[in-house]
C-alpha cells in the first residue's frame, strides 16, 4: 500500500503499469503454445485448423482416449520410466560420490578434472553416437534399455559431479572426520553423516537427471526400435497422413507435456537453486 | 598423497571415472580413430585412407553451407536470447505483483522435451492455420510461409530456439541481480546516480561473468541443435536449416558413411574446442584483471 503513504507519483505508476504489462506479454508468449496444444487436443478435429481459431467449443476427450488406449503410447510411456528411472538410480550415486572426492581433496590433476568434465559438453554427439550404433548393430544391445541407461548416465555424469561438488563444498571439513574418529570407514562416514546434510542438493540433483533422461532425444531416436523406443522417439515419428493425426499427436505432446509442467509448477524451488547453484560458486 | 585418499580415490572416484572413459572417451577415441578409416556401411571391409575424409570435408559444399547455417543460426538465437533473457530478468527484478507466479510460468519452456517443444512450435508456425500468423493478421501483417519458406524456415527454428531457452538465460541473470549486495547499489543511489547510470556501472560489471558464463553454455548447446530441427523442418526446405549436427547424422545414418561422418565429427570437435576455449579463457583471466 505504498499510495496510501506517499503522494502518488504519476510517473512512478505510469511506469509500474507499463512493467506489468510487459511481464504480462511475456508470460503470454511463454503459455501460449501450451495452451494451444492443449485446445487442440480437446477440440474435435473439424475445429483444429478453422481460421480465426475457435476458442469456444466443446471440449472432448476422444484424441486422449485414441492415443492412450488405442496406440503404443502405454508401451513408449514404460520405456520412458524404465530409462528415466534407471538413469537417476545409477547417475545419482555414481557422481554424487565422484563429487565427494573432487569437493573434499584439492589438486593440480583435479582441477584439471573438473574442467575435463566441462569439455564433455562440446563432445559432438554424433561422433559418440557412430560407436554405439555399430556396437548395437554387432550384438544384441540395438533396441535395449541398457544401452540407452549407460550412455544418459555417462553424458550426465559431469553435470551431476559439478552441481554436487557445490554442495559438498559447503558441508564443513571436520565433519565426515569426526564420524571417522568414531570407526566408521570413509564410506560408512559419506552415507551416514554427509549425505543426509546434502540430501536438498541430491534432490536437485535427481530432479535434473530425470529431466535429461526424458527429454533424450537423438541417441534414443537412433538406438531404439520398437522395444526400448521412449516417448520422446514416438511423438516426433509419428505420421501426419490423415488430418485426425494432428488431433492426436497434440493429445500426445499433451500427454508429455503434463507430468513436466506438474513437477515444474510443484518443484520450482530446487529447479532454481540446481540451474544458479553452480554459476554463482564460479 | 596419504593413503586415506588413496583408498577414499579407489572407493569415490574410480567407479564414476571408469563409467565415463569407458562409455565416452574410448567411443570418441574410437571414432576420431574411424576418421581415417573409408567405412561405407553395406560394404562390410573398411580400409585406411588417411586424411582423405577430411580432405572431402574441407571440399563439401554442403559442409560449408551447414556450418554457415549453423553459425548463423547460433549467433541469431544467442544474441536475441541473451537481450531479451536480461531485458526479462531486470522486469522480475522489479518490484511487480505475482512474481513468483510468473517465473514458474516462464521457466516452463525450458524444461519441455526439445522434440515436443519443436512440435508445438511447428503448430504455432504453420502458415495457414498457426497461431503466429493469426497474430500477425490482426495486425495486417501477411505473414510469411515460415518453415515451408527458404528465406524464413532458420528463422523459425531460431524463433522456436529463443522460446524454449531463453528461459535458462532469465534465471541465472535473476539469480545474479537477486545476489548483487545492497552497499554498492546504496552508495550509487546516495551519490545521486540515475537509474541507468547504476544499471551501467554497478549492475552489469557485477553480472558481467554470468553474462559470459550463459553466452558460452548458450552458443555450445546451440551450436549442437538437432532434435528440433528433425522435428520442424528436417533441414529443408532444400537444406537452408541443414546445421551441422544434422548434416552429420545424414551423414551417418541415411548415406551411411560411417568414417566420413567421423570425419565430420572431430572437425565440428575441433571447430568447437577453439571457440571454448576462446570463451573459457575470457571467462577465468580477463575476469580477475580488467574486468
Amino acid at each position: 500500500m505504498v499510495s496510501r503513504r506517499r503522494p502518488l507519483d504519476p510517473r512512478a505508476a505510469l511506469a509500474r503499469i507499463l512493467l506489468t504489462a510487459a511481464l504480462v506479454v511475456v508470460v503470454a508468449v511463454s503459455l501460449l503454445p501450451i495452451y494451444f496444444a492443449l485446445m487442440t487436443s480437446l477440440k474435435p478435429t473439424r475445429l483444429a485448423f478453422t481460421m480465426p481459431p475457435t476458442w469456444i467449443f466443446t471440449p472432448t476427450l476422444e484424441h486422449h482416449r485414441f492415443i492412450w488406449l488405442e496406440t503404443p503410447f502405454p508401451r513408449y510411456l514404460v520405456n520412458t520410466l524404465i530409462i528415466t528411472t534407471g538413469t537417476v538410480l545409477l547417475s545419482i550415486p555414481l557422481g554424487c560420490m565422484a563429487a565427494y572426492y573432487l569437493a573434499r581433496y584439492r589438486s593440480l590433476p583435479i582441477q584439471a578434472l573438473l574442467f575435463t568434465l566441462l569439455a564433455v559438453r562440446t563432445f559432438p554427439r554424433i561422433l559418440l553416437l557412430i560407436p554405439f550404433f555399430l556396437l548395437a548393430r554387432a550384438t544384441e544391445l540395438y533396441d535395449t534399455h541398457v544401452l540407452i541407461i549407460v550412455i544418459i548416465v555417462a553424458l550426465n555424469q559431469p553435470f551431476a559431479i559439478w552441481l554436487m561438488r557445490g554442495f559438498f563444498l559447503d558441508v564443513p571439513r571436520e565433519l565426515p572426520e569426526a564420524a571417522l574418529i568414531d570407526g566408521c570407514g570413509s564410506l560408512g562416514a559419506f552415507v551416514r553423516v554427509v549425505l543426509p546434510v546434502v540430501r536438498p542438493g541430491v534432490f536437485t540433483a535427481a530432479l535434473f537427471t530425470f529431466l535429461f533422461a526424458y527429454n533424450e532425444f537423438l541417441y534414443c531416436l537412433i538406438l531404439t526400435g520398437t522395444r526400448a523406443k521412449p516417448l520422446s522417439v514416438a511423438i516426433a515419428q509419428y505420421g501426419a497422413e490423415r488430418i485426425e493425426y494432428w488431433s492426436w499427436s497434440a493429445a500426445g505432446a499433451v500427454g508429455i507435456l503434463a507430468p513436466v509442467v506438474l513437477f515444474i509448477v510443484v518443484m520450482q524451488r530446487h529447479l532454481i537453486k540446481g540451474l544458479t547453484f553452480g554459476t554463482l560458486k564460479g | 598423497m596419504t593413503r586415506q585418499q588413496r583408498r577414499d580415490r579407489l572407493i569415490f572416484l574410480v567407479p564414476s571415472m571408469s563409467v565415463l572413459v569407458l562409455i565416452l572417451f574410448y567411443p570418441l577415441a574410437y571414432s576420431i580413430g574411424l576418421s581415417f578409416y573409408n567405412y561405407y556401411l553395406p560394404v562390410p571391409r573398411k580400409s585406411f585412407v588417411g586424411l582423405d575424409n577430411f580432405r572431402y570435408i574441407l571440399g563439401d559444399d554442403a559442409f560449408w553451407d551447414a556450418l554457415g547455417v549453423t553459425a548463423r543460426f547460433t549467433s541469431a538465437a544467442v544474441a536475441i536470447e541473451l537481450v531479451l533473457g536480461a531485458a526479462v530478468a531486470l522486469l522480475l527484478d522489479a518490484r511487480i505483483p505475482c512474481r513468483r507466479l510468473a517465473i514458474t510460468a516462464i521457466l516452463l519452456p525450458m524444461a519441455i522435451t526439445p522434440a515436443v517443444a519443436g512440435l508445438l512450435m511447428r503448430w504455432m508456425f504453420e502458415s495457414n492455420w498457426g497461431l503466429v500468423n493469426y497474430f500477425l493478421s490482426l495486425v495486417g501483417v501477411r505473414g510469411p510461409g515460415w518453415m515451408g519458406d527458404p528465406l524464413w524456415a532458420l528463422w523459425s527454428i531460431v524463433l522456436a530456439d529463443v522460446w524454449q531457452n531463453t528461459p535458462f538465460v532469465v534465471i541465472v541473470l535473476y539469480a545474479g541481480l537477486q545476489s548483487i549486495p545492497l552497499d554498492p547499489l546504496e552508495a550509487a543511489m546516495v551519490d545521486g546516480a540515475s537509474r541507468a547510470q547504476t544499471l551501467v556501472h554497478v549492475v552489469f560489471p557485477f553480472l558481467r561473468p554470468l553474462v559470459l558464463f550463459v553466452l558460452i553454455i548458450r552458443s555450445m548447446d546451440a551450436f549442437r541443435i538437432f532434435d528440433q530441427v528433425f522435428v520442424m523442418t528436417g533441414g529443408g526446405p532444400g537444406t537452408t536449416t541443414q546445421t551441422i549436427t544434422f548434416y552429420n547424422y545424414v551423414m551417418a545414418f541415411r548415406m551411411l558413411r560411417m568414417g566420413r561422418a567421423s570425419a565430420l565429427g572431430v572437425v565440428t570437435l575441433l571447430i568447437l574446442s577453439v571457440v571454448t576455449s576462446v570463451f573459457i579463457y575470457l571467462l577465468y583471466h580477463r575476469e580477475k584483471g580488467e574486468w
